[in-house]
């Protein structure tokens, strides 16, 4: 990476990653654990923190805010399996996304769609490998559908926040 | 610090990209055709998976049904569904918690299990080759698979001397 970090950039990081765990919060007390027959289904509202990252603070950040989240995740009361899907989903998640915002044709819609479908392939993925069998893939298509239009929303709810930060200006985000 | 130049509130990305070295992705915040392509991608992705399971499955049905028991990649149990005439319960105990598995002549089920989220037993009963019941947080599995040999194999009924 680049030269050490100054303390208002950990700041931001900090900022975002404690927003990511609230959502992640939020989520969970909103929908109970099994109400889709589906595993792994969740809204991803800690996404928007991470569009958040994407679009108004760097890719770098973005990047070690997933990773990070999944680690804080881990360390606050997890479940190494859930750690395991958390980081292959995040990872694939976030590559995706900084790939798609460079794209010109692509809005954030897309990225955040383009971003859940991606988390999903790679919990998928980290489904194969523990449970050893293919058996899982057959979730994928639904999962991913159904995970694309979370990915809207969740595109939809960031805008806001990102237009404000816009406005906000150079003054706050550099 | 954040740098105040004195110059107005509103910003423009070059002097986002002045101060801070790198630049932030196009502002697009409207749904746009590139997206609709993705999403297109995306289903047709998911349309061609579903029917290839789909295909894999009817292939799949054919064929002789085993049950086989997985618990963390090991093989517990894997036998003909025929072999069970009477319905047997398995209790596999595995380092995270029990699980009981049912099995008949004509199904296997996952009947209980201690994880949290109880998706395996939800998922009902299976019948057919290809189907299988995961419980991911105590690693088990249980699936319908074809036998190893083939549907023309000859039983043999006795050796001649």
């Amino acid at each position: 990476m680049r030269r050490r970090w100054t303390a208002y950039e950990v700041t931001k990081l900090s900022v975002l990653l404690a927003l990511a765990l609230m959502l992640s919060i939020l989520e969970a007390w909103l929908v109970p654990k099994g109400i889709l027959p589906l595993p792994g289904l969740k809204l991803g509202l800690a996404n928007i923190a991470l569009l958040i990252a994407l679009y108004s603070v760097g890719k770098k950040e973005a990047l070690l805010l997933s990773l990070l989240r999944s680690l804080v995740v881990l360390l606050l009361g997890g479940n190494f399996v859930g750690f395991v899907f958390s980081v292959l989903g995040g990872i694939f998640a976030v590559c995706a996304m900084i790939f798609l915002s460079e794209q010109k044709k692509i809005s954030i819609y897309g990225v955040s769609i383009g971003g859940a479908a991606s988390h999903s392939i790679g919990q998928i993925l980290a489904a194969v490998m523990l449970s050893r069998t293919l058996y899982v893939m057959m979730y994928l298509p639904y999962l991913v559908l159904l995970s694309c239009l979370a990915g809207a929303m969740i595109a939809f709810l960031t805008i806001p926040v990102v237009k404000a930060l816009d406005h906000i200006g150079t003054k706050m985000i550099q | 610090m954040p740098k105040t130049d004195g110059k107005s509130n509103t910003s423009t990305k070059e002097e986002k990209t002045a101060s801070s070295g790198k630049a932030l992705p196009p502002r697009n915040f409207r749904f746009s055709s590139g997206d609709l392509i993705l999403i297109i991608g995306i289903v047709l992705f998911c349309a061609f998976l579903i029917a290839g399971i789909f295909i894999y499955g009817k292939v799949q049905e054919k064929k002789t049904p085993y049950v086989r028991i997985l618990s963390d990649g090991q093989v517990l149990l894997y036998s003909p569904l025929r072999d069970f005439q009477d319905e047997t319960e398995y209790f596999i105990e595995t380092n995270n918690g029990k699980v009981v598995v049912l099995i008949s002549s004509e199904r296997a089920v996952i009947v209980s299990s201690d994880c949290p989220d109880q998706i395996c037993v939800k998922q009902g009963e299976l019948t057919h080759v290809g189907q299988g019941a995961i419980c991911l947080p105590n690693k088990v599995v249980v699936e319908i698979v074809p036998g190893p040999e083939s549907d023309e194999e000859q039983e043999i009924d006795g050796v001649a001397r």
